[in-house]
């Protein structure tokens, strides 16, 4: 692993272990992309555009019973509000949230940054189809979520351009 | 809708809350209703949280109104120019009842509009 690509990798692990466990108590670990189990379930996604300091896509992808499962967690006791629409907000919240704290990681202290706004969607597995970059990560232990973003080249500048 | 349980676990149950889209949502919202708090993210489409925070602290019907901003992108050169903005509280996520709390706490023990 070449060593911007090892920065890049330690900032994305850190970024959702966080997110997951702050957010829902859910312990979130990286999984080996070869051998974890492909989703073939229906998935949730959401994507990010990042506008600057570099430009890539980043998008999340997690089964519809990862994500039903967290939101029943979050909103207990409001069931009657767990939608399609609901899960979908729920998604766009992570993948903003997890990409500013990758981010954050990353850039030096004072380095501003700017995000798009989030796009939702629900898929079946069997369509999901990856960028130039992804991370596999298991959650509680079953379930498989995968993060994968464009523009690889630009992805490596943040772990040599703007390192502290 | 997340901010919403937070605010909810931290003992806001009671409240009413009123939800917007986006900023000019929440600007209509609040010259409609008096509010507390407000609690809006940076990143918002039409109008984002930065412009609706001028809006809100350049209205004196609103500007006693303490307004939170929870931000992904935020940063400490970032947080010090919302407050000078007259942000009560900047809220870097993940949002978490615990973050949440500490920054509304002070508002609900009486800090609250009128001392932004």
């Amino acid at each position: 692993m070449t060593e911007p690509m090892g920065k890049l990798n330690a900032a994305m692990h850190l970024a959702v272990s966080d997110t997951f466990a702050s957010m829902a108590f859910m312990d979130v670990v990286p999984a080996d992309k070869a051998t974890a189990p492909r989703p073939e379930e229906n998935l949730f996604w959401a994507s990010l555009l990042i506008h600057d300091p570099i430009q890539s896509e980043i998008r999340l992808y997690m089964p519809e019973e990862l994500i039903t499962g967290m939101a029943e967690t979050i909103y207990s006791g409001l069931a009657d509000e767990l939608g399609e629409g609901a899960k979908k907000d729920l998604i766009a919240e992570l993948v903003n949230t997890l990409v500013g704290r990758f981010l954050g990681e990353i850039l030096p202290p004072n380095r501003s940054f700017q995000l798009g706004l989030p796009e939702t969607g629900l898929m079946k597995g069997a369509e999901l189809a990856l960028f130039d970059q992804s991370w596999h990560f298991v959650a509680d232990g079953r379930s498989t979520l995968i993060l994968t973003a464009t523009e690889l080249n630009q992805l490596q500048r943040l772990g040599t351009d703007f390192v502290i | 809708m997340f901010i919403k349980r937070c605010l909810e676990i931290v003992g806001l149950g009671d409240a009413e809350f009123i939800e917007a889209n986006n900023g000019k949502e929440a600007l209509e919202a609040l010259k409609a209703a008096p509010c507390f708090l407000l609690v809006s993210d940076l990143n918002m489409p039409v109008m984002d949280g930065e412009t609706l925070l001028k809006w809100v602290k350049g209205n004196p019907r609103l500007n006693a109104v303490p307004v939170i901003i929870v931000t992904s992108a935020g940063n400490p050169a970032r947080e010090v120019q919302l407050k000078a903005l007259g942000a009560r509280a900047v809220i870097n996520k993940p949002i978490s009842p615990p973050l949440l709390l500490q920054a509304v706490e002070p508002i609900l023990d009486g800090e609250g509009a009128g001392h932004d």
